[in-house]
C-alpha cells in the first residue's frame, strides 16, 4: 500500500513503548500492533487524534504517502 | 411454537446428508444395472434402478446404451456430490459469524456443480437423444429438462459473490483501528 505508517518512528522519538501508548490512547495492543505493522485498512479520525495528542505530533508525522513503482 | 433458526439449520443439514446418501444409492444402483446388463441383460431388467427405455436401446446398440447410462450415472454422481457439499456447507455455517471464506468457497463450488448438472442433463442429454433418434429411430423421452439447474447455479453464484463482498467488508471492519 502506498500509505506508510511511521508510528514506530514517532514512538522511538518520544521514547514510548507500545504498552504505554496503548494505555494512553485507550486502544488494545492488538489494534495498535495492526496499525504499527501496516496491516490496518483504515484509521478512524478519533484514533488518529488520540495518537497525535499523546505523541505530540501531526498526522503527517505518522502517515506518509509513497509512490508505488 | 417458535422454531429456532438453529433447529432449522440442523434439520436442513441432516436432510442434505440424507439427499447425498439417496443419490449415492441411486448412482450405485444405476452402475449396478449397467454392469449386470453386460453380464446378463435379463437380470438387469429386475434391478432396482432400471430404465426399460434405455434397456430397449441396448437391443439396437450396446454402445448407445452405455453412453446413455454413463450420462445418467454422471448426473446422479454430481447430484450426490452437490448434496454432500451442501451438508459440509451447513456444517461449517455459524449463524453468529456467517461470512467466512469456507462458506463462500462451498457456495461457489455448489454453483459450478449445478452448472455441470445443467450441462450434462440438458445440453449433453438433449444432443444425445437427438443423435440417437437420427441414428436408430428410437424416441427417448426428454423428461429431464435440466434448465432449472442453470437458474439455480446463477442464483447461488450471485449469493456466493455477495458472501465474498461481505467477507471483504468484515475484514475491512476488523482491520479498522
Amino acid at each position: 500500500m502506498p500509505i506508510i505508517v511511521n508510528l514506530d518512528v514517532m514512538m522511538a522519538k518520544r521514547k514510548m513503548s507500545l504498552n504505554e501508548l496503548s494505555e494512553k490512547v485507550d486502544l488494545t495492543l492488538s489494534n495498535l500492533s495492526i496499525l504499527k505493522t501496516g496491516k490496518a485498512k483504515a484509521i478512524r479520525f478519533s484514533t488518529l487524534e488520540a495518537i497525535c495528542k499523546v505523541l505530540d505530533c501531526q498526522p503527517g508525522d505518522i502517515l506518509e504517502h509513497v509512490k508505488e513503482n | 411454537m417458535k422454531i429456532k433458526t438453529e433447529t432449522i439449520l440442523t434439520f436442513s443439514k441432516y436432510l442434505a446428508l440424507l439427499g447425498g446418501v439417496w443419490y449415492s444409492i441411486l448412482w450405485g444402483s444405476q452402475l449396478t444395472t449397467l454392469v449386470t446388463s453386460f453380464i446378463n441383460p435379463d437380470w438387469a431388467k429386475r434391478t432396482y434402478e432400471v430404465d426399460l427405455n434405455l434397456l430397449n436401446i441396448r437391443e439396437h446398440s450396446v454402445w448407445f446404451y452405455t453412453g446413455a447410462m454413463c450420462l445418467t450415472i454422471a448426473v446422479s454422481v454430481i447430484k450426490a456430490f452437490i448434496w454432500y457439499v451442501v451438508f459440509q456447507l451447513l456444517s461449517k455455517l455459524k449463524l453468529q459469524t456467517p461470512f467466512s471464506m469456507e462458506v463462500e468457497k462451498k457456495l461457489e463450488r455448489i454453483a459450478y456443480l449445478l452448472l455441470a448438472v445443467w450441462i450434462f442433463s440438458s445440453i449433453f442429454w438433449k444432443t444425445y437423444i437427438y443423435y440417437l433418434s437420427k441414428a436408430t429411430g428410437i424416441q427417448l423421452p426428454a423428461n429431464v429438462s435440466g434448465d432449472e439447474y442453470l437458474f439455480m447455479a446463477g442464483i447461488i453464484y450471485i449469493i456466493s459473490q455477495v458472501f465474498k463482498r461481505g467477507i471483504e467488508i468484515q475484514e475491512e471492519n476488523q482491520l479498522t483501528v
